[in-house]
């Protein structure tokens, strides 16, 4: 693979900002055809979630890291975290598919340029556990306590430590936006406020009120979370879902409540929120919900987080017997 | 106020102690916030900053404080406050066992206040194993980066000062924390029906599931297992020679899985229930300075060489006050050993006992002085 190639699909590595740092670009010599692009790029993400592979070729590659540069600027100048984020994810997925497909040495390489130690022998992976800790998506399956550790190092298989990677690339971008920028051109302010307009309705607006006052304080924090753009976990989501469900809210008002996560996709949604409510699974205990990182903080001394209510009630009976 | 005799007797028996005792204070010193407490609160004021050793000496000779902690995070300007514009640099990895967590049932005889032999011991075996099936072999961490002192009252903390993990964040920290104490562990991750047969873990597997085979054949198993296997030491044996390579269905043990599941679930290192109060997930936390006095024991929360830490009787090698006779007016006590010798149990009643003794006592407040 040529270095180009090799920058366009992991433009977030050293190799890469070194590389369209050498072509020495400055701001009001962007050709109209590359904000077009880079605007192309941020909107496909906030609209469908994901950014499409480009073909093979290094003339084509070096227009894709165009368009990444100029996407950050443009979501730099937007400065609206949802977009950030969501744009994040959507990046990180490409990545993701890049990585699954590539040899053992890029993956690495990958790895080392993004600030993570990586050692591969017979396919199977290991990560040292600082590194892994610092980027592991917080979810049941990457919980630390269920995996392969020794004297240190973590073992993955390919698709896990590319998982991994996925998750540090998303939150490394989020880190990295926006910027601060200064003497923008009028064309690239123009391209910034043309998504502000197309991207109007993409933003979501729900909101969710708890029938009979507040929510619990851990389901509180998780729906804030999703709200601010934060792409929860697996587990927190699914927590969420089914306290929502056993506090009686319909399907279609939880889906548009997820629709705040980055990775919103309306479809996948709406059929894990059904495959939930079919189950008809259980709120978990809040004792469970510390263990996950999601319970009240500090400790609210209940049970299940459903008891909230109940709690509430009581206490309104006790005031007006007093 | 009615301890002022109390307090004034414990401030000069401190001061004396400081005044002649060079502390070794930790790494990083200048970057650590301090905090220092009195009779009421372990900590009465923090934020205090110190920009080396001596000036830090100095303050313990002057004011002799009753509590003294430091923060396990460094910080660029330790001082400021509040702590989100200290400058967060990185924090030790520190645990902290505490008999109080270990909910045994001695607790009752003795109540809250006080700890036995049993309490001390269980609690000293919960720190070897942190260290000897966790910290080294799992997590890799030298010998040399752990450091272990008595807290000075009924438990050890054990710091971990590893250049990278200590930059992790409070998610890495609890991570670390729920594996040490075996919380999240997905027992179906581990063990799987292959037809009617339940296969297992074995014991050189890496992580959890290697330490629940080697836990399931080093312990007796006779709490968990029925009687009709116990009893029979081939049957025991037929099941650890099938555990050894990963068949845990070698005997028939009836509701199999049930009893592993329930073998599996107390595996972990009890580390009290308000997990997220736990210094190790707390990145901004103070925690006790070691070889400094805790004021609610006047005993030392005296480091140890880990290597020694089986030979090691807090309740005689922490002590630092003498023999010298004093009178105190003891409340209600349960039998205390202290010192190697035996005392009470007291009912309110006055008696002469060595001063390190008595300060204990005080510093129960279970005593006045006389
Ligand atoms: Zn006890």
């Amino acid at each position: 693979m040529s270095e180009v190639l090799f920058c366009a699909k992991y433009p977030f590595t050293k190799s890469a900002k070194k590389l369209v740092a050498s072509r020495q670009i400055k701001l009001d010599e962007i050709r109209n055809d590359s904000v077009d692009r880079g605007k192309k790029r941020v909107m496909v993400a906030l609209k469908s979630g994901e950014i499409p592979r480009f073909i093979d070729m290094d003339n084509v590659a070096e227009l894709e890291l165009e368009a990444y540069a100029v996407a950050r600027i443009l979501l730099s100048l937007l400065n609206n975290r949802y977009f950030i984020n969501r744009y994040a994810v959507a990046e990180s997925k490409r990545a993701s598919t890049y990585l699954r497909d590539d040899s053992a040495e890029n993956v690495l390489r990958v790895a080392a340029e993004i600030g993570l130690e990586g050692m591969q022998k017979d396919g199977e992976y290991k990560m040292p556990i600082a590194d892994y800790l610092s980027v592991s998506p917080s979810s049941k399956d990457y919980k630390l306590i269920n995996k392969p550790l020794k004297a240190g190092v973590v073992k993955l298989s390919k698709r896990e430590f590319t998982r991994v990677l996925e998750a540090a690339v998303k939150s490394s971008i989020e880190r990295s936006l926006p910027f601060r920028i200064e003497d923008v051109p009028e064309l690239l302010k123009r391209a910034a406020e043309e998504i502000r307009d197309e991207a109007k309705g993409l933003e979501p607006k729900y909101e969710a009120r708890f029938r009979g006052g507040e929510f619990p304080q851990c389901i509180e924090s998780l729906i804030n979370r999703l709200k601010a753009g934060e792409n929860l976990n697996h587990t927190a989501r699914w927590a969420l879902a089914v306290f929502m469900l056993n506090a009686g809210y319909r399907v279609g008002e939880i889906v548009k409540l997820y629709s705040y996560a980055p990775d919103y996709d309306e479809r996948i949604t709406r059929y894990q929120v059904e495959h939930a409510k079919n189950r008809g699974y259980k709120m978990p205990t809040c004792e469970w919900m510390r263990s996950q990182g999601i319970g009240c903080l500090p400790p609210c001394g209940l049970s299940t987080p459903l008891h909230h209510r109940g709690k509430r009630r009581k206490v309104r009976a006790e005031e007006k017997e007093g | 106020m009615e301890s002022e005799r109390e307090i004034a007797f414990v401030r000069k028996k401190f001061a004396d102690y400081y005044a002649n005792k060079e502390i070794e204070f930790p790494e990083k010193l200048e970057q650590r916030e301090w905090g220092f407490g009195g009779w009421k609160d372990k900590i009465e004021a923090r934020h205090f900053s110190f920009p080396n050793s001596k000036s830090l000496q100095e303050y313990f000779k002057n004011n002799a404080p009753l509590y003294a902690s430091y923060s396990v995070a460094y910080y660029k300007e330790p001082e400021a406050r509040p702590i989100d514009k200290k400058g967060w640099l990185g924090a030790e990895l520190v645990f902290d066992l505490d008999s109080d967590h270990l909910n045994l049932p001695c607790i009752a005889k003795h109540g809250k206040n006080w700890v036995c032999e049993g309490c001390l011991s269980e609690v000293k075996r919960h720190t070897q194993r942190l260290i000897e099936d966790f910290l080294v072999p799992d997590f890799g961490i030298r010998r040399e980066e752990i450091e272990v002192n008595f807290s000075g009252n009924r438990g050890y903390h054990v710091h971990v000062n590893n250049e990278k993990l200590n930059s992790l964040e409070s998610y890495g920290r609890r991570e670390i924390l729920d594996y040490v104490s075996g919380t999240g562990l997905d027992f179906n991750r581990f063990f799987a029906k292959q037809g009617a047969r339940l296969v297992g873990p074995e014991p050189t597997d890496w992580g959890w599931a290697g330490k629940v085979a080697r836990y399931a054949l080093k312990n007796d198993l006779s709490n968990i297992l029925p009687r009709s296997i116990v009893s029979k030491p081939e049957r025991l044996k037929a099941l650890r020679k099938g555990i050894e390579r990963g068949n845990w269905d070698a005997v028939r043990i009836p509701k199999k899985t049930d009893v592993w599941r329930a073998f599996v679930k107390d595996l972990g290192l009890r580390l009290g229930r308000e997990v997220d109060k736990q210094v190790t997930g707390d990145v901004t936390k103070l925690i006790r300075a070691p070889d400094t006095l805790h004021g609610g024991s006047g005993l030392s929360a005296k480091r140890i060489d880990f290597k020694k830490l089986d030979e090691f009787d807090p309740m005689k090698d922490a002590i630092v006050f003498g023999e010298e006779e004093i009178e105190v007016k003891v409340s209600r006590t349960p039998k205390i050993k202290f010192g190697g010798k035996e005392y009470g149990p007291y009912r309110g009643e006055q008696v002469k006992v060595p001063e390190a003794f008595g300060i204990y006592l005080i510093c129960k407040k279970a005593a006045k002085r006389l």
